[in-house]
């Protein structure tokens, strides 16, 4: 298997695998209501996420709206883009990498996209109940129960349609990319219920709840989102390049590694805190030792794509994929710096930290599943982009927003730790002063939303055209006509 | 590595693993926490209906993304130096917290003991009226949609803030939320945070801003006053 992509080959097939075409068509459905909604989702998300930042300059915008006050909008934009676009669009690229590499068509569709619309409307229900005030206060699981319980039948329904779909592959060989989606399947499936179901359902008491928080977000972020990452990444490197992957076995090394310490990584969040010193100190530990999958991982992309990453900046899909590689890259390191105690004696509760998040969520996370959703779109409708150039300019856009985002939060945020440090910083001057920096970010999100706004309008008229097309085609079928030839 | 089963099987002993060592393991830990008696009662104290609903209050309007509700221990960080606490705040202060909203962001101050930095319940309703009137430069927003602002006619309520021919009138919403911000005292001494040895000089005099409160070392107060109004 070291010797091919392994993405398109047949050699230990026992059934033959199936065209790339038809694999391609038969997710159209359920992937096109996935990555529709997730866009919105995601627009949405950072809208909410620009009113947020808007409000840290001043305290008065919008401030007599009591359904757009700070505490309750900044939640709704996080899990906007968490759950409504990470988490959503993620499973859409999952489910097509997954019959991609096993050579078959999706089955399920139906239940797939009943379950895609279950997801939206409890997202929905649960977004409007933060606003309104009724956020279970524990974070990125600020959903009411009724909508976490609706959100976990639908993943519940996606994940069987999704793990019956991979028993049943044709190809049975492995790649890498899939281990780490039978994981991401499988880790979000526990996490998010293990976690509401002690938090929010039967909650655990006082302090012990923010372990549970914070093992869940710390999941999350560099577990599940950085499996979805690291599988996309594994797939398209090789794939766009047309190279083998460098090392399986080393591919296998940083796998088992990032599972085996990514998970306890969030007792991090609570050095210092309320809670037995075992806990953050096991963390600690865990945190330094991420160096080993992050250094596995990247090793491998990097000999992979060794003396061509020019080729691959020069492919849309491909610099989308290379931001998210360099990102995760120093996203991890971040991670393993702010999981330091002295560090974190300055970063934590600053801005820095949500400076992390942004980075894995948007450089990282986002970039990747973009990405890989430019690249799919048009061969599961079989439509080519409309602006082929907004696809270039959303990349600008979102590269430059990201990076304007996120150097913003670090400096303010580390400004902010060493001045809280000293104890005689008056504490409102501190926060003033990091207000510039917030300046910097705000721009950013201002050219996020631009980027959102191109790929929501490119990604709507394709879909228009390609709905027109199945009419059209599916009325000559019904009434008997001669079938018509799909356009390229 | 082509066995699915294999993969599975690995994965769900990776999740097991950390499972049992954060989230078991610490409910033995923490979960056998029961109220300790202090001098004053058993503590943590619980709170009144008003404080009860405040806290609902609290989290509705996610105060918490803003403030944090933990105080480091000496040596770490400024929070004791700042005036935030006499002490750290540990796992039993938490107790009948529910949610226990922790925080995870300082865009205002900490808030662990502001019932006792800052005890009058009159500053609670200007400061969260118009922040920048008590706390210039303040980047909180007002919260005037907790008020009524109603013309003057008769005598005002006694919780209302009169203001130019207006009387400004808490909402149930806003006495609650007060009544909360009120409790929020985690000053008993405990056998794992002890209160640093009671000294001499006087308690900060500038509690109930957001200035620094100079080395509170001498700040120790014992016991946490009765509950709040």
């Amino acid at each position: 298997m070291n010797g091919t992509t392994s993405t398109e080959t047949t050699s230990t097939t026992i059934v033959e695998r199936l065209p790339a075409r038809d694999i391609d068509l038969s997710c159209r459905p359920p992937l096109m209501l996935f990555f529709g909604s997730g866009l919105i989702w995601l627009f949405v998300g950072t809208l909410f996420a620009l009113i947020a930042a808007i409000k840290l300059h001043g305290p008065g915008f919008l401030a007599n709206i009591p359904w757009l006050t700070f505490g309750r909008i900044e939640p709704a934009a996080a899990n906007c883009v968490v759950y409504g676009f990470g988490v959503q669009v993620s499973l859409g690229v999952l489910l097509w990498m997954m019959c991609r590499l096993g050579g078959m068509r999706l089955l399920f569709q139906p239940a797939l996209c009943v379950a895609g619309f279950l997801w939206n409307v409890a997202l929905t229900a649960g977004i409007v109940a933060i606003l309104a005030g009724w956020s279970t206060g524990c974070e990125w699981l600020e959903m009411p129960h009724f909508s976490a319980v609706l959100m976990l039948v639908a993943y519940a329904l996606i994940g069987v349609c999704a793990i019956t779909n991979f028993h049943l592959r044709r190809d049975r060989a492995l790649y890498p990319s899939q281990w780490y989606i039978l994981g991401a399947l499988f880790w979000f499936a526990w996490i998010f219920s293990a976690a509401y179901l002690m938090l929010i359902l039967a909650p655990v008491r006082g302090a012990f709840q923010a372990v549970v928080n914070a093992w869940y977000i710390s999941n999350l972020t560099d577990l599940w989102f950085a499996s979805v990452g690291i599988a996309i990444i594994y797939y398209f490197v090789p794939k766009l390049l047309n190279r083998p992957l460098y090392s399986r076995p080393l591919a296998a090394f940083g796998f088992w590694t990032l599972a085996f310490f990514a998970q306890w990584l969030g007792m991090t969040r609570l050095i210092s805190g309320p809670v037995p010193a075992w806990m953050p100190s096991v963390s600690i530990a865990a945190a330094a030792l991420m160096l080993v999958p992050l250094i596995s991982v990247a090793m491998n992309w990097y000999l992979t794509a060794e003396g061509r990453t020019n080729v691959l900046r020069q492919i849309d899909t491909g610099r989308f994929i290379w931001f998210a590689a360099i990102s995760y890259v120093v996203a991890t390191f971040a991670l393993i710096l702010m999981g330091h105690r002295s560090t974190a004696a300055v970063t934590q509760f600053t801005y820095a930290e949500v400076g992390r998040t942004a980075l894995v969520l948007h450089g990282f996370l986002g970039m990747a599943l973009l990405g890989a959703l430019y690249y799919i779109v048009p061969r599961i409708t079989e439509f080519q982009w409309p602006a082929l150039k907004h696809v270039r300019l959303h990349f600008t856009l979102y590269a430059v927003g990201v990076a304007l985002l996120v150097f913003g939060l670090f400096a303010g945020g580390i400004l902010q730790g060493l001045r809280m440090n000293q104890s005689t910083a008056d504490f409102v001057a501190l926060i003033k002063s990091t207000v510039p920096f917030i300046g910097i970010s705000t721009l950013g999100l201002l050219l996020l939303l631009a980027g959102q706004a191109l790929a929501l309008k490119n990604f709507f008229t394709l879909s228009h055209r390609s709905n027109a097309h199945v009419r059209a085609y599916a009325i000559d079928f019904i009434t008997g006509r001669e079938t018509i030839r799909r356009g390229a | 590595m082509n066995a699915g089963p294999l993969v599975f099987l690995g994965i769900l002993l990776s999740t097991a693993l950390s499972f049992w060592g954060l989230v078991i393991a610490p409910a033995f830990q923490l979960g056998r926490q029961d109220l300790v008696e202090t001098g004053a009662g058993p503590y943590p104290t619980g709170r009144t209906g008003a404080a009860q609903r405040g806290a609902e209050v609290y989290r509705s309007l996610g105060c918490v993304e803003c403030h944090t509700q933990q105080v480091r221990p000496r040596g770490y960080g400024t929070d004791i130096a700042r005036g935030w606490g006499v002490r750290r705040t540990v796992a039993q202060d938490y107790l009948r917290d529910q949610p226990a909203l922790l925080g995870a962001l300082r865009i205002g101050p900490d808030l662990s003991n502001i019932g006792a930095r800052s005890p009058d319940i009159r500053w609670h309703y200007e400061h969260l009226y118009n922040p920048r009137k008590l706390v210039p430069g303040s980047m909180m927003p007002a919260y005037r949609f907790l008020f009524d602002k109603r013309k003057l006619a008769g005598t005002p309520p006694q919780n209302a803030i009169v203001d130019d021919g207006y009387e400004i009138v808490p909402t149930e919403d806003a006495d609650a939320l007060v009544a909360y911000l009120l409790s929020l005292q985690s000053q008993v001494s405990l056998l794992e945070a002890p209160l640093p040895a009671p000294a001499t000089n006087a308690v900060p005099g500038d509690a109930g801003t957001n200035a620094p409160a100079g080395d509170t070392n001498t700040a120790a107060k014992t016991n946490v006053a009765a509950p709040t109004p």
